[in-house]
């Protein structure tokens, strides 16, 4: 039909070996052709605002060409306005929509997503998508159907000052309690600085995470089999007590602090050390917003426990098509493919662990990006992803609503949590999952 | 009374006057301050480098760049959220006032029970929280196929402003004898007609107050558009939102988009600022 | 004039009311007694969201805020207001203008980036902590209730104190000259002019500034949603609807809360509500 696609087969096998043969960022502009459709068509994305998805959405914008045209909407806030939008029923606004792993087992079950099988098995060798581990795909997968584009996997890593740690001849922490420990000899010694620690604790689905990472680690599980929450056996309350015990080394603002303001504490030098995302480590060192470049190291997170996994779990991000929409679904792939190509993510090899292969194995790469050998490491020691229960995020904010009183000392983390598996089982009665 | 007669030169010499002039000026200064620092620190934000404007001790020798305003208006777009917002702004006035402005004279003439109901309603609208009509409006703007449309945030934003136009209107109507009108009906004009003739050259100190307070609120709604638009009706105040994850940069960016939302409102307010308290003066006061 | 000049004048503004917002009200308090189940269905639900509701302890704590934000902030708005119009008074043309424009910006400003600009003044890195530690006043803003609530209430304060001044100082111009003076020639003091003659004057207009003032204060939202997400007990009822429905998605929940918080304003509103009665009848 159009020559487009043997093209697109050239430019894929051509960016592949440029790509693994030059080091460095070869492209200087975004490019996309994409046939045309013989009508106007518009196509709208809504994605979270992290630089990865600043960079890849400028990719899909450039596919803006002729009678296409691709509107992005980018926001912190994307998770309440893409279910919003979801849960309203009729043809979607939104074309692409950005999930994560836990938000996507929310979407898929309700419902609110279409397969792509086909269109990834049509557009396989086009678009070189065994360039994404088979792991991966089986992730992101539901039902045997495929469902998602995964751009880039994620976790929680340990950010340290390499040189604060060895002047004091501090090891690397590997347990929680070694790393409570190393804050308390640096708070002593070093008068600088005044909290050690850093988290990112900030009352909701923050704070939640954290807990989340360190019950993982601890080998808990959310739900029996048949759904009854079990967060709050003692496992449960043990990861709140860890928490309360690393609160002391933070600033006391710590239960407000969002993602960015342990950022600025780690780039203004009153933090040494924290577990904190590791995309996070992409702009870190860049001498216009830290006073400390290029001091930070990366380890996996340190166990919960002696022996246990990292106190951390597997995120993924992609991207995926609404149930129902009115635009022709083959073009929106196509951009949607187009975001996660392989030369993109060279151009912005630095902002994300992506999920190319390629990408991730190239060593020049790798040298690059000091970060990603922990990643590596965290999925290496068989760190896992949230429970894949659709109720999964019911029981994530049943605990966020109830999780600061522990922690602040109003109720014990016992009650807490006896109260958010009480709320979680209530509201799952009535959203008809148990 | 004009408020220019200020000091009365004859007015005789109380003790202490000068003294209460003093505390007076030493007070507002302080309250300038408190009111403007936020304003002014955003400023300076805007200017810096991230490292600079997130630092302690506070950085006030750093090379000032101009950065943040550079990308903002030209890698993202900027003037397209102001176009949007300026669309939506001007058909919210447009609309509102002239509906609002009858009804108020309409309330402030009739002295049946319908027009105390009419009120009570207005009040009961006023006090309602967006949340109780937020995502209602979504679904029937869904089913209407007006979603993510400017029509859609000016009807919107009409309908949530009629409540405090009518008040307002009516309090400047009632300051406004009866008679004016009374004298051109009785000269065989209906009641509009003698509305148009004599009511409107003298409402527009009451107008251009009410239009002052229907401005901001339509420049300034955030929640509204949050939900109600994708990506083609998207106003300034949501677009603001849309930067700050991930990377502090983004917070400088908010910073340049502070400073450039804020500037024409108060190259307005400035302009208008004596019709603005005259007009109060005229009106609400007496309501 | 007659009823039906006055239907035909008021008519347009009734029907936008009305229309676009006592049917998506209608839809909000019908929904309310729903549930929502995950696969998209409105099931009969009764009462249930209300009793989650009225036995979430969060609710309370919202409420019990809301009613402390509404006691504080509003006294306190007026009182600094209405000292601040006193003092322009005073003042000169060019002085007034000067002050007028500086004390307008907390006001003219969009909520979103206001809040966002004040809490990044006293944030660990903000300039106003700096400054206030120097001076051995260093206060934690989000450690605890009292701090985290004075934090949201100097910000409402900040942000809406303008408009009453604004609206007070236009009444300061009102109040007759020669009664003023006739006081001063009989001798009275400043407490007295305030007390006697000013005060009573400006009666009606404070109470229209209480109004507005309930009205939005029981509302409030920007506040507290950048500066503090709710944390230490500074969830308001707004904040917490917008908390439950859109951040734990708990939609039909969300809806009953919205109808609570509209019956809580109704009932505050009855002394305003007494007082417009009395003034359309005054018309008759």
């Amino acid at each position: 039909m159009h020559p487009a696609p043997t093209r697109r087969q050239l430019l894929g096998t051509a960016a592949g070996l440029a790509g693994a043969t030059i080091a460095g960022p070869a492209f200087a502009q975004a490019s996309c052709d994409l046939p045309q459709p013989a009508r106007a068509v518009e196509i709208s994305t809504i994605s979270n605002a992290f630089p990865v998805l600043q960079f890849l959405m400028e990719q899909m914008r450039a596919c803006s060409r002729g009678n296409i045209r691709v509107e992005t909407r980018l926001t912190a806030d994307n998770l309440p306005q893409t279910r919003t939008a979801l849960q309203a029923g009729g043809n979607v606004p939104f074309q692409i929509i950005h999930a994560s792993n836990t938000s996507f087992v929310e979407f898929v079950n309700r419902g609110h997503l279409q397969p792509i099988t086909d269109l990834v098995a049509k557009h396989r060798d086009a678009y070189q998508l065994n360039d994404i581990p088979a792991g991966l795909w089986q992730q992101t997968a539901h039902e045997g159907q495929a469902y998602v584009l995964p751009f880039q996997s994620n976790t929680h890593v340990l950010f340290y000052r390499r040189d604060l740690l060895e002047k004091h001849g501090i090891a690397v922490p590997a347990t929680v309690e070694q790393m409570i420990a190393a804050a308390a000899t640096l708070k002593a010694r070093e008068p600088a600085i005044e909290h050690p620690l850093a988290g990112v604790y900030g009352r909701g689905w923050n704070v939640t995470t954290e807990f989340a990472n360190i019950y993982q680690s601890l080998g808990g599980d959310w739900f029996d089999a048949r759904g009854t929450p079990t967060f709050n056996d003692a496992r449960g309350q043990q990861a709140i007590e860890l928490m309360k015990a690393m609160l002391p080394y933070m600033s006391p603002n710590a239960l407000a602090f969002s993602t960015d303001d342990v950022m600025v504490a780690f780039q203004q030098g009153r933090s040494a050390m924290g577990i904190y995302w590791a995309s996070r480590a992409a702009n870190m060192d860049a001498p216009d917003v830290s006073r400390v470049p290029g001091a930070f190291s990366f380890a996996p997170a340190p166990a919960a426990a002696p022996g246990g996994l990292p106190s951390a779990a597997i995120w993924w991000d992609g991207f995926c098509i609404p149930r129902q929409i009115n635009v022709d679904r083959e073009l929106v792939f196509s951009v949607m493919a187009e975001g996660i190509s392989a030369a993109t993510m060279r151009r912005g090899a630095n902002l994300a662990f992506y999920s190319r292969t390629s990408v991730v194995t190239d060593p020049a790469l790798v040298a690059q990006n000091r970060y990603w050998p922990a990643i590596t490491a965290t999925i290496a020691a068989g760190t896992k992803t949230f429970p894949a229960r659709p109720f999964f995020s019911l029981g994530h904010t049943a605990v966020g609503a109830s999780i600061i009183d522990a922690l602040q000392g109003r109720a014990t983390p016992k009650e807490a949590l006896d109260r958010a598996a009480m709320q979680f089982t209530r509201e799952a009665r009535s959203q008809g999952f148990l | 009374m004009s408020i220019d007669a200020v000091r009365d030169p004859d007015a005789p010499r109380r003790p202490g006057e000068r003294l209460a002039t003093y505390a007076a000026f030493l007070f507002l200064c302080l309250f300038a301050v408190y009111s403007a620092f936020p304003f002014f620190w955003t400023l300076l934000t805007s200017i810096k480098e991230p490292v600079d404007a997130f630092a302690t001790p506070p950085v006030w020798v750093f090379d000032p760049t101009l950065s943040h305003y550079a990308s903002l208006w030209l890698d993202r777009g900027f003037g397209w959220y102001f176009l949007n917002t300026a669309i939506v702004t001007a058909g919210t006035l447009l609309i509102s006032i002239p509906i609002g402005a009858i009804a108020g004279y309409a309330l402030a003439r009739y002295p049946g029970r319908l027009g105390f109901w009419l009120l009570i309603l207005a009040l009961v609208f006023r006090a309602l929280p967006r949340t109780a009509i937020l995502l209602p409006f979504y679904q029937i703007s869904r089913s209407f196929g007006i979603y993510d449309t400017h029509i859609l945030l000016i009807l919107v934003l009409v309908s949530i402003n009629q409540p405090f136009t009518i008040w307002m209107m009516r309090s400047f109507f009632m300051t406004i004898p009866a008679e004016i009108e009374e004298a051109a009906m009785v000269d065989g004009c209906s009641r509009f007609k003698a509305f148009l003739k004599a009511i409107v050259p003298v409402m527009w100190p009451g107008v251009i107050t009410t239009s002052l307070f229907t401005f901001l609120l339509a420049y300034n709604e955030f929640l509204m558009p949050l939900i109600l638009t994708a990506t083609k009706a998207t106003t300034l105040p949501v677009a603001i939102s849309q930067f700050g994850a991930e990377d502090i940069r983004f917070w400088s960016l908010s910073a340049a988009g502070a400073i450039s939302i804020t500037l024409p409102v108060v190259a307005l307010i400035l302009i208008f600022q004596k019709r603005i308290v005259g007009g109060l003066v005229q009106g609400a006061v007496k309501g | 004039m007659r009823t039906r000049t006055f239907l035909g004048f008021a008519g347009p503004s009734i029907l936008v009311m009305v229309g676009l917002m006592a049917v998506p009200f209608g839809l909000t308090i019908w929904l309310s007694l729903h549930r929502l189940t995950f696969r998209g269905e409105w099931l009969w639900g009764g009462f249930g969201n209300y009793e989650f509701i009225l036995t979430d302890p969060d609710f309370w704590r919202a409420l019990e805020f809301t009613l402390v934000f509404c006691a504080v902030t509003i006294p306190a708005k007026i009182l600094l207001g209405f000292v601040t119009a006193l003092a322009l008074q005073r003042m000169g043309t060019l002085a007034r203008t000067l002050f007028i424009a500086c004390m307008l910006l907390p006001f003219i400003v969009t909520p979103v980036v206001g809040t966002l600009a004040f809490s990044w003044l006293f944030r660990d890195f903000g300039v106003v902590n700096y400054w206030l530690r120097d001076l051995g006043l260093g206060v934690n803003w989000w450690a605890n209730e009292a701090n985290s609530r004075t934090l949201v209430m100097l910000h409402y304060v900040w942000h809406g104190t303008p408009f009453a001044t604004l609206v007070l100082f236009a009444g300061l111009q009102t109040v007759p000259r020669d009664e003023i003076e006739a006081a001063i020639v009989d001798g009275a003091g400043f407490w007295y002019r305030l007390s006697a003659v000013i005060l009573p004057y400006l009666r009606s207009l404070i109470i229209f500034l209480a109004l507005m003032m309930i009205m939005d204060a029981y509302r409030v939202f920007d506040s507290i949603a950048i500066l503090t997400r709710g944390l230490n007990g500074t969830e308001s009822l707004m904040y917490y609807n917008y908390r439950v429905a859109l951040v734990d998605n708990a939609l039909a929940r969300g809806y009953a809360i919205a109808c609570l918080t509209v019956l809580g304003i109704l009932v505050l509103l009855i002394p305003f509500l007494v007082n417009t009665w009395n003034e359309q009848k005054a018309l008759r």
